[in-house]
């Protein structure tokens, strides 16, 4: 007993585990299932498998196991499955699938487009959102160009928020066009004054 | 040094100089390798390390270099270049605190599921560079944890960095380097090989498993596994996000349910992931594996 030396103490050291079988991902343990998600690493299906997975799998740990593989994943096809996940009507995969989506800037960025013209609003929200995630000139001028037609409030507070973080000079423009579309709503009137503020202040 | 040629220079070689582009490419593939994320903030540092590497190298220019790197069998040109790209910090007892926790807290927390007599317990340091991590906590349990000898203690210490590993086995430090360690310490766990230099007593070398790990290896962490307490501290603050996430992942996979994490006290588990608890001892924060 005390202090011993796992090489030599002999029995499995834990530096020289053996490789383990993957399990399925329908497993009825959630760390057997989130072992069966790192074990997709390499397939070729693997977008496919984790999108659907994810849509039906709820325990927090397998979750985070499968966005990690998405955005380590890092292409085209990683972003656009998991964007899909934005219009799920679970608020904590929408989170997930947004911090996955900000994660792979390259690939999330020309999503923005098709996006912001979805006909949920939530979606595009999520879309405004990434775009203030992204912090990049291409996310910044689709902010703006967003801004000069989007017609639901809630969206346009959120792009509200989102430019006046871009300290950029067109904002102010696109800002002022949504506080004058919404002139009689003074939440989006307050909401507009704060990003300008905001803006001068940059 | 006044003599010695500038950096990347071999006595008579041209320095090969390194451009902003390839700067970029670099980080970028060492970033691949290691998880270890520079940016051009540090320009400075790594445009030296390089320099030197290829000058060393002989090579004619950063792209010959690369693919020595890349494509060298054994890769010992990606061994050497990582030894020189790592910062090796680190001191005895350092964050002491989290020893105390070990001893007070975690390790009794720990043995309620295991069979004293039977069961083994085991603590990884990943990273240890130079080793005074394990052997700060090899003699924390020695002297701070009553039921040592009730079980099989296993402590295991890792890096990427080869060079610092092998100064870990050796656990030769300078005099200066023991700062933080008490005389009464020091006399039972060192001893004096000249007037600068103290070894660490052969047992407690021989105690400690060194071997070499990098964290961000998918292969090479599936390969550790039944661990009960891990100190990764001041490795995390390397790495982009990504890289930590990943880590903490990996982590969970090689501890035991009810397993430990205690990380360096500018690292924060709750930005970086959610699986798991965080566990508020007097002591110290740490990161628990649930149970269930
Ligand atoms: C600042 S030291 C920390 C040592 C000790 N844990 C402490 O807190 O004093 C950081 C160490 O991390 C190691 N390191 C960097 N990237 C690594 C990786 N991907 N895997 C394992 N070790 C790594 C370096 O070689 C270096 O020795």
């Amino acid at each position: 007993m005390g202090l011993v030396k796992a090489r030599a103490a002999g029995n499995g050291a834990a530096f020289d585990a053996a490789p383990e079988d993957a399990p399925r991902l329908d497993h009825p343990d959630a760390v057997q299932r989130r072992r069966a998600v790192q074990a997709l690493a390499g397939d070729a299906d693997c977008v496919d498998k984790l999108v659907t997975l994810l849509r039906v799998e709820k325990e927090s740990l397998v979750r985070q196991a499968a966005f990690l593989l998405l955005a380590s994943l890092n292409s085209r096809e990683a972003a656009r499955g998991v964007s899909v996940l934005l219009s799920d009507a679970d608020a904590a995969l929408r989170n997930g699938a947004l911090e996955t989506l900000a994660a792979m800037p390259d690939h999330a960025g020309p999503l923005l487009a098709s996006l912001g013209q979805d006909e949920d609003a939530d979606v595009r929200i999520f879309a405004v959102l990434l775009a203030a995630e992204l912090q990049d000139p291409a996310a910044a001028d689709w902010l703006v160009a967003l801004a000069a037609h989007e017609t639901d409030a809630n969206v346009c507070s959120n792009l509200a928020e989102a430019l006046g973080g871009t300290g950029r000079i067109e904002a102010a423009a696109a800002l002022t066009a949504i506080g004058t579309r919404f002139a009689g709503d003074p939440f989006l009137g307050f909401a507009v004054e704060t990003a300008l503020q905001r803006l001068r202040e940059a | 040094m006044a003599t010695s040629p500038p950096p990347g220079v071999l006595p008579g070689a041209k320095a090969v100089r390194i451009s902003a582009e390839d700067v970029t490419v670099f980080c970028d593939f060492f970033y691949k390798k290691t998880g270890i994320s520079m940016d051009a903030s540090r320009r400075y540092f790594i445009d030296r390390r390089l320099e030197d590497r290829i000058a060393a190298n002989e090579c004619r220019s950063f792209r010959e270099y690369l693919a020595l790197v890349k494509f060298q069998p054994g890769g010992s040109e990606m061994q050497a270049l990582i030894n020189e790209m790592t910062v090796n910090e680190t001191y005895f007892f350092r964050e002491d605190y989290q020893f105390t926790c070990l001893t007070k807290r975690m390790l009794d927390e720990i043995a309620v599921h295991k069979i004293a007599g039977r069961d083994r317990i085991r603590i990884w340091s990943a990273p240890c560079s130079t080793g005074e991590e394990p052997y700060s906590i090899a003699i924390s349990i020695l002297e701070n944890w009553s039921r040592a000898s009730d079980f099989d203690i296993e402590i295991m210490a890792s890096d990427i960095d080869t060079r610092a590993l092998g100064r870990a086995r050796n656990g030769i430090y300078q005099a200066r380097a023991l700062h933080r360690v008490s005389q009464r310490i020091r006399d039972t766990y060192f001893r004096q090989i000249d007037a600068d230099n103290w070894q660490v007593v052969k047992d407690l070398r021989d105690s400690v498993d060194f071997g070499v790990i990098n964290v961000c290896d998918p292969a090479q962490m599936a390969r550790v596994r039944g661990i009960d307490v891990i100190f990764c501290r001041n490795l995390l603050i390397y790495f982009d996000d990504l890289s930590r996430r990943q880590t903490a992942e990996h982590f969970f996979d090689a501890l035991n349910p009810g397993g430990f994490v205690a990380l360096g006290h500018s690292e924060s588990m709750s930005r970086i992931s959610g699986i798991f608890l965080p566990r508020k001892f007097p002591e110290a924060l740490v990161h628990q594996r649930p149970l269930t």
